[in-house]
């Protein structure tokens, strides 16, 4: 014999041995007893010496049981759907709209009208009234009489007369099947006997002595090991998962991003969810008529409405520079009033570009890099393709001899580390705060052509009133799109679910993209 | 941003060598425009605009006129700025403004357009130029409205013109595309465009009208066109175009810009003088606005070296139509500064300052065309202290089995109220929600837990998971004013049939370990947990930090979960309050 046997299914082995004439067969109820193994362990004992083919099987017969289901026992509790209506109209006749108001589902209503009608139990008269026309029909009573039986005790389907057997054919349930009141199990009878082929004797039983099991502390400390053989484990089985937590995703994906931009240099930046309009566009020199201030673009606070420390802030010089008049760098301005009042207005942050301007007037290092993943707010209709809160990335870089061509420089090096992609196209674009301004293009593998940020050197009507005098970059990327393409998720709303299934896909989806993705070791010297 | 509809073969009429459709998407970047559809069938193009600040462009005509560097097309010069340039400001004006519209809409500008024709293309594409201007430009005609007449409809206009004030009960006309005169209150209530756009008009006293020599009306501005003088058909050979508004230069920018676009296709125009009490606006009319580029301005921003003359040239050919070297003697500051007078054209006002003309100049080289340099300087990047709290503690959730969630900061008012049994008094509200799903900043974590718990009864339990973010609410201020609070959150939820208060008070304590932080829980009684099993951790002040306890089966009816579930919030910041302060210089928003 190949491998040794296990003590399971020697056990399960000796009746055939001991107890019968070789080649007789033993049902598994029989053979149970015999063995003293608990049921459980009968039928796998079964299963591993018939795959080892020291026993054969012969199926005896089969009979079908009949269990209520969970909408039988509930038809039983509170009366079939036909019984219902019956008893509603013991004491006269009711329009049919009202019967079907009796059952949550009306398909159930009009499906129990329809066979009491066809028995002959209902008749529908003049104005759609429902009116009792007999007793309830006999294949009623009967069902009901045997979803009592089953409730208590398992009935044999083929124990029932043959008009019953058929009867309950309308009623049954196959198993997966959703609707029904009774459900039928199969159950099969089998024997079992020695294979002649197999050759097997009792002293198989007995060689090999004891096998060894799981290693014990006792063991180790008594060598009780040595000189034994562990009993083989059955490596190909499926093992039970280990209980396991996630980090998430979407939040796995913006750290690969933020290490990306820590390990270039840029240091983070973080705020508050809400901003002054003032650090959220006036500092930015977006007019206050554009556009995306208007009260559709973005969510104003109801309380408080308005900052209360704007005397901290360099207002006048902001102020001066909208307006165009004695600004602190030459600007013929946006040429109409600024309102100190609408500046200090507080709103969800539209753009990460704040934590920006904010920087900006704190000093900054010089040269320096910033960066900021935040979450910001836009007043769109939520869907498929806009979230009501969303990530966004972007930064600054303050050089002196920060220019344009360094700005592309930077791009191309963002598009290779953080999207993985080197091809690029640069396009003029227009942002109210940047000029030269330009739109990031980036080829990627499977999206093809993609917009992948905006970015521009910050103007001076910018840099100059926060106290900046060196030119700034300032960038911004769109990662949900990347991070919905890398957890394959084309509902931006679903990097935000709660639903724990659509979580786990995105785990699998992550997996998966990564296992795709080109991940060269680590150049060692080849062994010699 | 804007969108622009248009037939290529028209585009192509107003370009000294046809494109076809392959050659757009890289022609277009001169005007920062998106080729976005093209039907081969129609010839019909989508181009969507970037720039917002370029008006002139949101035309065929102006993108065409771009792509032609500015350069008029052959036979029809831009003679009416010759024409504006000699006409006599002081002579008897066109159109007259009444001084009561100063607190109406102060300011209107016309001119006339003679001898061309529109065509249904033209027309087409002159009513589309007329919308955006009007919508995007004039934010929706508060700041700017254009109109445009026959001048020889159904009857012919007589000049002078008059815009002046009338009783809205008692001034009748027929609004365009109706039948029958109506009262000014009438038309604003029921046409179409007095419903859209009648407040414009409709808080004051006394309305707008234009009206010509002959007293006919021919419109309400910035509202509707009358029928009798106001409808422009295909066949229209002469025009009457005018601006209203608040802003003379924004009006004198539309007109330039239309004239343009009309004397392209074919037109002669007139400039028309208007004068109000003290002001007096002729149009269309250079406006001589010229901006001065410091000599070494080109290179600093570019990042190597330019050519000067190249710089000249480049830009002439971009469409500006003069500029000339010379030193600029600059106030206060002493000494003369070499460099560039450059004149903005005539249909653009876009030019702010000396690097909106350096950025023309890079465009007209093209973007491709530069080498892109990597930055040099050295810096040292680091996380934000914030975020390497959370990953300490993310991480700490990880290894006790949790999954993360992830959850959006808007939320419904009853989900952080109602549904956790508590008050609302400290909510941050949303005072124009989009949705009442997203009307309040979360105050808490635990809502979004119980809402995924709520969504999830058929994955697999046991669920363990977490949330770490950030939340808002409000805080009293010494001044006895109600001001915002940023909260750092950490919330976890157990839900499992054995779930309860001493699985996460282990898990809390766990976590307040990797801080250094013993838990020393206070029995209370506290929503929405079940009173007697729940308790909350306070720091050294007595202020509340973290609660941790059984959700209330009530609670769990609310949500519809059906399984017994714990949880615990706590308020991270606050934990690290103790320790001192613990964010960095450039964090953080306004105490």
């Amino acid at each position: 014999m190949s491998q040794p046997l296990h003590p399971v299914e020697r056990a399960l082995l000796r009746p055939f041995l001991t107890r019968e004439a070789p080649g007789s067969f033993l049902s598994s109820d029989d053979v149970g007893p015999l063995t003293g193994l608990s049921p459980a362990q009968v039928q796998m004992g079964l299963e591993m010496v018939k795959s080892r083919g020291l026993i054969e099987e012969r199926l005896d017969r089969e009979e079908t049981l009949l269990r209520p289901t969970d909408q039988g026992l509930q038809a039983l509790a509170e009366g079939l759907p036909e019984e219902i209506i019956m008893d509603a109209l013991a004491t006269g006749p009711r329009p049919m709209s009202d019967l079907r108001g009796l059952f949550p589902d009306p398909s159930v209503a009009s499906k129990a009208m329809g066979a009491l009608k066809d028995a002959g139990s209902l008749k529908v008269v003049e104005g759609g009234q429902a009116v009792r026309a007999g007793d309830l029909p006999p294949g009623v009573l009967l069902l009901k009489k045997l979803l009592k039986m089953s409730a208590e005790a398992p009935v044999v389907l083929e124990s029932l007369p043959k008009e019953e057997q058929e009867l309950l054919s309308q009623y049954q349930r196959r198993r997966g099947k959703e609707k029904g009141l009774i459900r039928l199990d199969v159950r099969s009878f089998r024997s079992y006997r020695l294979s002649p082929e197999a050759g097997l004797t009792l002293s198989d039983l007995e060689s090999g002595g004891e096998l060894l099991g799981n290693v014990t502390p006792e063991m180790l400390q008594t060598r009780s090991w040595e000189g034994g053989t562990f009993r083989p484990f059955s490596v190909g089985a499926d093992a039970p998962p280990p209980p396991q937590g996630h980090l998430h995703p979407y939040r796995e994906f913006l750290e690969e991003v933020r290490g990306h931009l820590v390990r270039l240099g840029f240091a983070e930046m973080t705020g508050s969810l809400v901003e002054p309009e003032f650090w959220n566009m006036d500092a930015l020199f977006i007019p206050q008529t554009h556009p995306a201030r208007n009260i559709h673009d973005i969510y104003l606070i109801s309380e408080p409405r308005l900052a209360k420390n704007s005397h901290e802030w360099p207002m006048e010089a902001v102020a001066r520079t909208h307006e165009g008049r004695e600004a602190p760098v030459p600007t013929r301005g946006w040429r109409q009033g600024f309102d100190p009042e609408q500046a200090k207005r507080l709103l969800m942050r539209s753009q990460g570009t704040a934590l920006s301007s904010r920087t900006l007037s704190r000093s900054p290092s010089v040269p320096g890099k910033y960066f900021a993943i935040a979450r910001c707010f836009r007043h769109d209709q939520v869907d498929a393709t806009h979230a009501v809160d969303f990530f966004q990335a972007e930064g600054i870089v303050l050089e002196e001899d920060a220019s344009f061509v360094t700005l592309l420089g930077l791009l191309a090096l963002l598009a290779r580390e953080i999207a993985g992609v080197d091809q690029v196209h640069y396009k003029p674009a227009y942002f109210p705060f940047t000029e030269p301004s330009v739109e990031l293009h980036a080829h990627h593998p499977e999206l093809g052509w993609m917009e992948l940020g905006g970015a521009g050197l910050f103007r001076p009507e910018v840099t100059r009133p926060l106290g900046v005098e060196v030119p700034v970059i300032a960038w911004g990327m769109g990662i949900d799109r990347m991070a919905m393409f890398r957890l394959g998720l084309s509902d931006i709303r679903d990097l935000f679910t709660g639903d724990l299934s659509v979580l786990s896909g995105m785990i699998r989806a992550e997996e998966r993209s990564w296992a795709a993705a080109p991940h060269p070791s680590s150049p060692a010297d080849p062994p010699r | 941003m804007p969108t622009l509809e248009g037939h290529l073969d028209d585009l192509n009429s107003l370009l000294p060598a046809p494109l076809s459709p392959e050659d757009m998407n890289q022609v277009l970047d001169r005007v920062k425009g998106e080729w976005k559809h093209f039907d081969p069938a129609t010839r019909r193009f989508k181009i969507e605009l970037n720039d917002t600040n370029r008006p002139d462009l949101w035309s065929v005509e102006g993108i065409a006129r771009q792509l032609r560097g500015g350069i008029p097309l052959p036979g029809r010069p831009y003679s009416f700025l010759e024409r504006a340039a000699k006409r006599e400001r002081g002579t008897v004006p066109d159109i007259s403004v009444d001084p009561g519209l100063s607190a109406v809409r102060p300011f209107l500008g016309g001119f006339r357009a003679t001898g061309g024709t529109l065509g249904e293309e033209g027309l087409a594409g002159l009513i589309g130029t007329q919308e955006r201007l009007s919508e995007l430009f004039g934010r929706k005609r508060a700041d700017l409205a254009i109109g445009v007449y026959p001048l020889k409809g159904r009857k012919e206009i007589s000049f002078p013109l008059s815009f002046r004030l009338a009783d809205p009960d008692v001034t009748r006309f027929v609004p365009l595309g109706e039948e029958g005169p109506r009262s000014l209150r009438e038309v604003v209530a029921t046409h179409p465009k007095g419903i859209a756009y009648g407040s414009l008009v409709s808080s004051h006293s006394a309305w707008p009208v234009l009206a010509d020599a002959q007293g006919e009306i021919l419109s309400l501005p910035p509202v509707i066109n009358s029928q009798t003088s106001g409808a422009v058909v295909a066949g229209d050979r002469d025009l009457f175009v005018e601006a209203t508004g608040n802003d003379p230069q924004r009006i004198l920018l539309a007109l330039n810009i239309l004239a343009a676009n009309l004397t392209d296709r074919g037109f002669h125009v007139d400039p028309l003088l208007s004068k109000g009490e003290g002001w007096d606006l002729l149009a269309p009319a250079s406006p001589g606005i010229s901006v001065f580029v410091p000599a070494g301005l080109p290179a600093r921003v570019l990042g190597c070296g330019t050519d000067p003359q190249d710089f000249i040239e480049v830009l002439l050919g971009f469409g500006y139509p003069a500029l000339s070297r010379k030193g600029k003697g600059t106030k206060g500051e002493g000494g003369s500064e070499e460099g560039f007078e450059v004149l903005q054209p005539f249909y653009r006002d876009d030019l702010l300052g000396a690097v909106d003309v350096v950025e023309d100049y890079l465009v007209a080289r093209g973007f491709e065309s530069f080498a892109p340099l990597m930055p040099r300087a050295f810096t040292a990047g680091s996380k934000a202290p914030r975020i390497t709290v959370e990953n300490r503690i993310r991480t700490a959730f990880l290894g006790m089995g949790f999954t993360e969630l992830l959850s959006n900061i808007l939320t419904g008012e009853p989900a952080v109220t109602a549904r956790l049994g508590r008050a609302g008094d400290l909510l941050v509200r949303i005072d124009n929600p989009a949705s009442l799903h997203y009307a309040v900043v979360r105050p808490t974590l635990l809502s979004g837990l119980l809402a995924a718990e709520s969504r999830s009864a058929r994955h697999p339990y046991p669920h363990r998971l977490f949330e770490v973010g950030e939340a808002m609410e409000l805080s009293p201020l010494p001044s006895g004013e109600r001001g915002l609070r940023d909260l750092h959150l950490a919330a976890a939820l157990v839900s499992h049939p054995q779930a309860g208060i001493s699985e996460l008070q282990g898990v809390l304590d766990a976590l307040l370990a990797r801080f250094d932080q013993r838990l020393v829980l206070e029995a209370t009684d506290l929503p929405p947990y079940i009173p007697g099993r729940c308790g909350v951790l306070k720091n050294s002040r007595g202020e509340r930090i973290a609660t941790v306890g059984e959700i209330h089966p009530a609670t769990l009816d609310l949500w519809g979960i059906r399984m017994p579930t714990a949880a615990f919030e706590i308020d991270v910041g606050a934990l690290l309050a103790e320790k001192g302060p613990g964010d960095s210089p450039q964090s953080g928003g306004d105490p």
